[in-house]
């Protein structure tokens, strides 16, 4: 991801969360299919973890094909992919690539720090708050190109959050289907996508 | 023009991070005007767009800038914007106001060139009635005093009044000092210090009218070629402008009456799915022979051609070419809730995915593009097909198979689209069941010239079942092709 050149026109985003189940892959899912819906980019998204959760959705949606790579209303979604599987998707003519971290551990947050554009993910309800703002506190030093979501969690919490680690915490809004973009929806993807 | 204005709205200023009363994010600016800047912003908590105008303190008493407020919050009109909040600072006076959407009149005609006789009956219709409202408030009329094409906005095929910055009580009327108005716009008696009513507002729709059907603003001695202007509008518009003002039209309404009577005569010699006053549904599927054919420009002209009749139609595109994405981000548009965007005045409905899943939108006459999707194109249900093939030499052969595919519709038109002038169009004989048209070279497909039109009209008199006028022969013999 850090050897890409003027060339390239593909562009990787990273999507990492403060633990578990605060919503990361579904929003890896549905920024690739925001991403090939509405502004009709060809997107792959990886699945940097052994969560298994993309081999399961492809055979869900798919009921067979070929284990580890399934094509799902146009996005790719490679499950449990390592570097073989981004060597693949930077020689393919993908222009979006999304990777999704699971949860942050020292090195995946490496990785991600390598993406071009990076989003962590938390939540802010009572018992995962803590864990949030401690990915926050981790590096104060992160440019721009680090963003932070949330999907749980009160306004107040999402507004104290702002206001004490001067950042700018954007609310994921409620998606019952990954697989469907609202006009609604778009609001906030093109705030989250924006350079 | 267009290179213009494509790249002066590139650099439209962005304003990320200003927050404006700990609610309004700055998006961009829209324009600036002789008081104040007015700028589109986000409503944070309600995520609704709102236009904010700014008006410096050292420019404008507050007094005065509140009195623009007080006359917008008493009118409630869909052209008309709805007042939501005042604010100022040390420095600014702010004015809250709802955000409408839309192209001026100004920009439009700049664009596009002066406007049909039908389409500026019809926005005359529209501006006669908004001023209407206006002149009928109760319990005080108002006067707009400043009606000039950049203050009207053309959104849906609707127009909207914006900017009421001096808009006064009739009552006020006769103890203004300063007077004020667009040179070209405003009455005779807005230099001289003469008696303001609301006749001095209709001299102003009668120059709007003269500019929409020309181009430029009447001056002194307007002139009325009758190629643009017809006996009975051009009665109309010099009504409107007579000096005295009270040889101009009584009222709005009246002045009105007599543009639906025009608009009336109009109809009546329309013919087919261009009638006025009857529900139409109409889908044209347009395809190419080859990349490079024209076909996404003959659709937009379609589209544009379609306006100029008086039908508010749709591009729809059903390619992958993503045409419309690039139009819509050099020309920095934003979507409506429905996914479409607004290029020069012209509604363009990009590709989507499966998985979007926005209002379906409310047009009724829809132009789809189809790309070089020959089969796509033949199996979609449509009222009329028009395939369009190159007429360069390399084109030829494309031109002939796409003619010649045995999936074609029945009842199919085929447009040559005419590049280059000098060139020698051959082509493919005939097929089954198609009638062949050749468009001449028009740059610009957001404009109707005559001779598209012409063409355009000839196809639809042969789709509707009216035998052609031999278009292709006249278009031939003038230029000595084959």
């Amino acid at each position: 991801m850090n050897g890409k050149t003027e060339n390239d026109s593909w562009r990787t985003m990273g999507i990492i969360g403060s633990c578990r189940s605060v919503g990361v892959t579904h929003l890896a899912v549905w920024t690739a299919n925001y991403l090939t819906g509405v502004r009709r980019e060809r997107t792959a998204v990886l699945e940097w973890n052994t969560h298994g959760d993309f081999d399961r959705m492809g055979q869900f949606c798919k009921g067979d094909g070929k284990k580890g790579l399934y094509r799902i209303l146009e996005v790719d979604y490679y499950a449990q992919a390592g570097m073989e599987e981004l060597a693949d998707c930077l020689n393919k003519d993908y222009q979006y690539i999304i990777v999704d971290y699971g949860e942050i551990t020292g090195h995946k947050l490496l990785d991600c720090a390598r993406c071009d554009l990076k989003v962590i993910v938390g939540s802010l309800s009572e018992w995962q708050a803590k864990m949030f703002s401690g990915a926050v506190t981790e590096d104060r030093k992160r440019d721009k190109s680090w963003r932070y979501a949330v999907a749980f969690g009160s306004e107040e919490a999402r507004k104290r959050m702002e206001r004490c680690f001067r950042i700018q915490v954007q609310r994921i809004p409620d998606s019952r289907d990954v697989f469907a973009v609202t006009h609604a929806d778009i609001g906030f993807f093109t705030e989250l996508l924006e350079d | 023009m267009l290179i213009r204005r494509f790249l002066g709205e590139k650099e439209v200023e962005r304003f990320g991070s200003t927050l404006l009363f700990g609610k309004y994010q700055l998006c961009r600016l829209l324009g600036r005007g002789r008081s104040g800047t007015v700028y589109l912003a986000k409503h944070k908590e309600l995520e609704e767009y709102r236009a904010i105008k700014k008006v410096p303190k050292s420019q404008i008493d507050y007094a005065q800038f509140r009195k623009e407020a007080l006359i917008l919050k008493d009118i409630r009109h869909p052209g008309i914007p709805i007042v939501y909040d005042l604010e100022e600072d040390e420095d600014f006076c702010y004015l809250i106001e709802e955000y409408l959407e839309g192209d001026s009149l100004y920009a439009l005609v700049s664009d596009m060139g002066h406007f049909s006789k039908a389409m500026t009956v019809r926005y005359g219709i529209q501006i006669c009635h908004l001023v209407s409202v206006l002149h009928s408030a109760s319990p005080i009329p108002i006067l707009y005093l400043d009606l000039q094409p950049k203050n009207l906005l053309v959104c849906d095929d609707t127009v909207k009044l914006v900017d009421f910055d001096h808009a006064i009580y009739l009552e006020e009327a006769e103890h203004l000092t300063k007077r004020y108005g667009t040179v070209g716009c405003a009455a005779p008696e807005q230099y001289t210090g003469g008696k303001l009513n609301e006749h001095t507002d209709i001299y102003a729709i009668g120059a709007v009218l003269y500019y929409m059907l020309t181009g430029e603003f009447p001056g002194s001695n307007p002139v009325y070629p009758g190629e643009q202007i017809s006996r009975c509008l051009a009665k109309v518009i010099r009504t409107c402008l007579r000096k005295e003002p009270e040889c101009r039209y009584e009222s709005a309404d009246r002045l009105r009456k007599d543009l639906e009577n025009i608009q009336g005569q109009i109809d009546k010699k329309e013919k087919g799915v261009f009638r006025k006053n009857q529900e139409i549904s109409l889908s044209i599927a347009v395809a190419g022979a080859s990349r490079g054919a024209g076909t996404t420009h003959m659709a937009i002209s379609l589209v544009a051609y379609f306006r100029q009749k008086g039908l508010s139609a749709l591009y729809e595109e059903r390619n992958d070419s993503g045409a419309v994405r690039q139009m819509a981000d050099c020309a920095g548009c934003t979507m409506d809730q429905y996914g479409i965007y607004r290029i020069y005045g012209l509604p363009v409905l990009p590709l989507y995915g499966d998985v979007v899943k926005l209002n379906p939108h409310p047009y009724r006459v829809v132009v789809r593009d189809y790309g070089i999707s020959q089969e796509a194109f033949a199996q979609e249900p449509a009222d009329g097909y028009l395939l369009v093939c190159g007429s360069k030499p390399w084109q030829w052969k494309f031109a002939r198979n796409a003619v010649q595919f045995p999936g074609n519709p029945p009842g199919m038109a085929v447009i040559y689209n005419q590049f280059c002038r000098r060139l020698t169009v051959r082509l493919p004989g005939p097929a089954k069941g198609t009638e062949s048209f050749l468009m001449p070279d028009s740059p610009n497909p957001f404009v109707c010239t005559k001779q598209v039109k012409r063409v355009f009209d000839e196809v639809f008199r042969m789709l509707s079942g009216e035998q052609t006028g031999g278009i292709i022969r006249r278009f031939l013999d003038i230029k000595g092709c084959l």
